[in-house]
């Protein structure tokens, strides 16, 4: 196998592995926080209907996690023996947070047992929701530290480099990046909101498959509301990552946007086709483009004209920014209608089609996510670490990579159907009607130990 | 302010959201209410 070849079975086993990975690492991120909600409204309301939602969750939730963590591991390994030149000169300054995350996953791992295996030990609920706390920051912590990896490949700093050797390394200044901030928070708020929103999903569809439980409507109001905050914030941050790219990366923000002459007033172009250098049907909004980068209607947006030919990313990723934006919004209104047709009462929020809609709102957040991730990954070559190396230089050059792909895709394909399966075995054999129905005969009875468990 | 939006206002905006989540979330009043009888 030549160098080209294992540069792009190199290239393609990553990207596999990542948007498997991604999927995982998303519901393993946002899951916990939105089990601590629903455990909190559970206590402080005295509602038994919230408590078996988080019951529920967290069950389901450790499924995902084992995946995410056989995919987190392979992530590990292929970084090392995929890209083993990058990890030799970025790892001598980047690899605190590496080893950080691995802390921050233990953390959350070492509580997340204790959690599960207590359920009915305390007295007092609210002590068994404190030992969430550390398994939800442990996960938001893993994604803080990951992204700050990633963040130091948009924005490499905290060393010199003399005659290819690095010296002067500070780690610290490493992590706190400039593409740190809006990269750390857009990553966990849209975990937070994906999650959300496909725990609504769950919720949505078994009203359509004939539920009329309140179990089902309490936990849809509460997804849908949780995902409207959590999608505008993500919106919000998004924004600020735009900002963060006029400034620091240009040329991923103007190829997103196929932005290419440096001019003011510039619009944001939506979807169309791009024939030479001129866009055609695509949806304009004036000045948006300027206000997206600056913050002002009339500011100066850089174009890709400004730039080497052969460091212009990939121009596709003008669909990945859009499909990622236009799916934002979109859940934006149709948490915010679900929101404001509860309270007023409107009729078609109760309808089927709307329902499908919040059932479609799982996994086209998924798909958000991917998209977002790739616009990002794509959007920063052709380097892996910018303006120091490039993905080939960076490239193992064992001839086997390819084999590896095969065993790889097998193994994701075995992970993600056995995921399902398991989960929906799972569901279906203790459903939520049962289960209500066992607990309060316990309460009854008077057999659940220690007295009143709230 | 182009720099403050990069820096601080990404977290600020995280954990405002997170702290809002918390607050709204007993909110539950309108889960169970049925919608409007169709005018006849
Ligand atoms: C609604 C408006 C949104 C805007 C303006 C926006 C903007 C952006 C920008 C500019 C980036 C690139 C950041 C960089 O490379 O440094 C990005 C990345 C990303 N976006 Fe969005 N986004 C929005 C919504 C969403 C939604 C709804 C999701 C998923 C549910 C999402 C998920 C991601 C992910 C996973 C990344 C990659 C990580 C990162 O680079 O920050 N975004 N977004």
């Amino acid at each position: 196998m030549g160098n080209e070849e294992s540069v792009f079975f190199s290239r393609v086993l990553t990207e596999l592995t990542l948007s498997f990975h991604i999927i995982y690492a998303t519901i393993g991120v946002g899951v916990p926080l939105m089990i601590m909600i629903a455990q909190w409204v559970g206590i402080k309301k005295n509602d038994e209907h919230y408590i078996l939602l988080a019951r529920r969750w967290a069950r389901g939730f450790v499924i995902t996690v084992a995946v995410g963590v056989v995919t987190g591991t392979a992530i590990g390994m292929q970084l090392s023996l995929l890209w083993p030149n990058f990890m030799e000169l970025a790892g001598q300054v980047i690899a605190l947070p590496l080893f950080m995350e691995t802390f921050a996953f233990f953390f959350e791992a070492i509580f997340l047992g204790i959690y599960l295996y207590t359920w009915d030990r305390f007295d007092n609920q609210k002590k068994h929701l404190l030992l969430l706390v550390p398994v939800a920051l442990g996960a938001s912590f893993s994604a803080v530290f990951i992204t700050i990896v990633n963040a130091f490949m948009n924005a490499p700093q905290g060393f010199d480099l003399v005659d290819g050797e690095l010296v002067n390394i500070q780690p610290l200044v490493a992590m706190f990046n400039p593409a740190m901030p809006t990269k750390v928070a857009h990553v966990v708020i849209t975990a937070y909101m994906t999650s959300a929103f496909i725990l609504a999903a769950i919720a949505a569809f078994r009203l359509l498959k004939g539920s009329d439980h309140v179990y089902h409507k309490k936990a849809l109001f509460l997804t849908m509301k949780l995902g409207l905050i959590f999608s505008i914030g993500a919106a919000i941050i998004g924004d600020f990552s735009g900002k963060y790219l006029a400034e620091y990366q240009p040329e991923k923000l103007a190829a997103a946007e196929w932005h290419f002459e440096t001019e003011g007033e510039a619009p944001l172009m939506l979807y169309g086709v791009l024939d030479g250098q001129e866009v055609k049907y695509a949806i304009t909004i004036p000045y948006a483009l300027s206000i997206l980068a600056h913050s002002d209607p009339t500011a100066e947006v850089i174009g890709l004209n400004e730039f080497p030919e052969d460091e212009i990313p990939p121009l596709y990723i003008h669909y990945l920014f859009d499909t990622m934006v236009t799916i934002g919004m979109l859940m934006i209104m149709v948490s915010g209608l679900y929101w404001l047709g509860k309270h007023m009462r409107w009729r078609f929020i109760h309808s089927r089609w709307y329902r499908w809609l919040i059932v479609a709102g799982g996994p086209l957040t998924v798909i958000a996510i991917e998209a977002g991730w790739w616009y990002a990954e794509v959007g920063r070559q052709p380097w892996i670490l910018r303006d120091i190396m490039k993905v080939p230089e960076a490239a193992t050059t064992s001839g086997h990579v390819d084999t590896m792909l095969y065993l790889f895709a097998t193994l994701y394909l075995i992970l993600g159907v056995g995921s399902v399966v398991v989960l929906r075995r799972m569901f279906r054999k203790n459903p939520v009607e049962r289960e209500i129905a066992d607990r309060e005969a316990e309460v009854r009875e008077g057999t659940r130990k220690g007295g009143d468990h709230r | 302010m182009d720099e403050f939006l990069m820096f601080y206002a990404p977290f600020i905006v995280l954990i405002g959201a997170i702290f809002l989540a918390f607050i709204v979330a007993p909110m539950d009043g309108a889960a169970t209410r049925p919608p409007k009888e169709k005018k006849k």
